[in-house]
């Protein structure tokens, strides 16, 4: 499969038409968003609003995509040669992800300082982008660098990588968990106190001047407040599990067809069983982001509970958002994944770049592990 | 990472599931649910959370053990993954249960400037 088509004359030409259907489909969803919001039905109009724009999205990378294929075509670079130096420990990395951080920078930094900036910051990344996916879609695996020294002699040097670098992601997150966990410690709140706090039963009484409203009370006061994020738990467990699926097939020496006809529609063949997958868990992904907005929408617009109200709702907001954007940052690099994998790029050769992958993905479903029942729940 | 490499008791658990990954996203289901539905119920405080800390430890365990692969890889992955948890113990012990100003004693210039 490492010769990247699925039998198309220009496989690039199906990346670009798949991108502009996408983009299609964004432009109906941004019509929805309009719709509803001249009839007033809120989360149908934040959900549409939010999936177009993630749709849209994935539409550019779609041609993104059709360009890297177009360019990789044009340079005859259909083997594993990333056009830097190597030798025999295989090649020696690349600046795109510096320059993508970069872009990320100005980016962020755009937010508070200036469009223009924020436009700049666009541009990098997608620059940056182009690059990366151009130099990663010829690798068929063959050349993976092993690493020399202990302790990790002999292992593939990306995954100590992506595990060294998942550790210190646990440490962002351990920061966030135990400042929230004194805070809650010290903070008098429902679990202490039974009053009417967010004003739906007055027959409780006041409650006292030093009483803290955390995010779960808005979230677990009834079900379909509850339903969003219980949802999302579900839909990150379930793109846990697929991304799984896509590392089995795809690492496999022979496909064996499954048993039952609505399976073998939904995984015809080798290529399609690891492309639907990666699809899978894009769509699921997508799911938890357009969900987990409804809800901030529903908190800061119906329970005026904004980033401002308290250090409750800052450690909330910071939190669940710093976790939206690591499943953001997964989107992106599955875009990638699924359009190399409609033009059968993924093979037992280089399985294992979707494994580090889904080392990432997995992580993000671990720390929701904990966000969950810390902020929603409890 | 595939089914060889699990132990005699895994293999066990695997076998009515088809492999190990269907029945470890099964018992992520089943556990989530039990966690939804402990909260839901309003039991007692101190319940809630021997619940929710239990199954978020079995559904770290069956993540990181078999949909990460820890479980037959080499252990130097093991090691790599638990070594920061001592920081982040420390931190939750150093940060989160012992500092007693840790709530409402922030200087000016930790908060923001709402809040200052």
């Amino acid at each position: 499969m490492s010769e990247h088509t699925n039998g198309n004359e220009s496989p690039w030409m199906g990346s670009v038409g798949i991108g502009i259907a996408l983009l299609g489909i964004a432009g109906g969803l941004f019509a929805v968003h309009l719709g509803a919001e001249m009839a007033h039905i809120h989360a149908l109009n934040v959900g549409a609003l939010v999936g177009s724009i993630l749709i849209g999205f994935y539409g550019l990378m779609g041609v993104v995509a059709g360009l890297v294929n177009s360019s990789v075509e044009a340079s005859g670079n259909g083997h594993d040669d990333h056009g830097d130096s190597h030798d025999k420990y295989g090649h020696h990395g690349s600046f795109s992800p510096i320059l993508m951080a970069l872009g990320l920078m100005l980016f962020l930094y755009g937010f508070v300082e200036s469009y223009l900036i924020l436009i700049l910051g666009l541009l990098i990344i997608f620059i940056a982008i182009f690059n990366w996916w151009r130099e990663d879609y010829p690798n068929d695996g063959k050349n993976e660098m092993k690493s020399l020294g202990q302790p990790y002699g002999g292992l593939d040097v990306r995954k100590v990588g992506i595990w060294i670098f998942l550790m210190s992601e646990c440490m962002v997150f351990g920061s966030f968990f135990s400042s929230y966990l004194r805070m809650r410690l010290g903070w008098t709140t429902h679990w202490d106190e039974s009053c009417n706090s967010i004003g739906e039963d007055p027959s409780l009484g006041v409650c006292s001047d030093n009483y803290v409203i955390v995010a779960s009370e808005y979230v677990t006061h009834n079900f379909w407040t509850l339903l969003p994020g219980a949802i999302n738990t579900f839909a990150l467990i379930l793109s846990s599990y697929t991304v799984v699926l896509a590392l089995k097939y795809a690492s496999a020496s022979s496909y064996v067809k499954p048993k039952t006809k609505l399976m073998q529609m939904w995984l015809p063949d080798q290529r399609r069983a690891v492309r639907n997958n990666l699809v899978a868990t894009l769509l699921l992904g997508t799911l938890f982001l357009v969900l987990k907005l409804v809800e901030w929408d529903h908190l800061i617009n119906d329970q005026d509970f904004t980033i401002k109200t308290s250090l409750a709702a800052s450690i909330f907001y910071v939190s669940t958002g710093a976790h939206g954007f690591h499943v953001f940052v997964g989107l992106i690099i599955l875009c990638f994944f699924c359009f190399k994998a409609q033009n059968g790029g993924w093979d037992k050769d280089n399985a294992q770049s979707i494994e580090y992958f889904g080392l990432y993905w997995h992580f993000v479903d671990l720390a929701w592990v904990a966000i969950f029942p810390a902020f929603y729940l409890y | 990472m595939g089914d060889h490499q699990l132990a005699g008791w895994e293999k066990a658990l695997a076998k009515p599931f088809g492999d190990i990954y269907n029945f470890n996203f099964i018992m992520l289901m089943v556990f989530t649910v039990i966690e939804v539905g402990a909260v839901y119920m309003e039991l007692e405080k101190y319940t809630t959370w021997v619940i929710l800390i239990s199954v978020g430890i079995i559904k770290v365990f069956g993540i990181a053990g078999w949909f990460m692969h820890l479980r037959g890889d080499p252990f130097i992955f093991t090691k790599t993954a638990v070594f920061p948890l001592f920081f982040v113990a420390l931190m939750i012990y150093g940060i989160g249960l012992s500092n007693p100003g840790g709530v409402d004693d922030f200087p000016s210039w930790c908060l923001p400037p709402w809040a200052a």
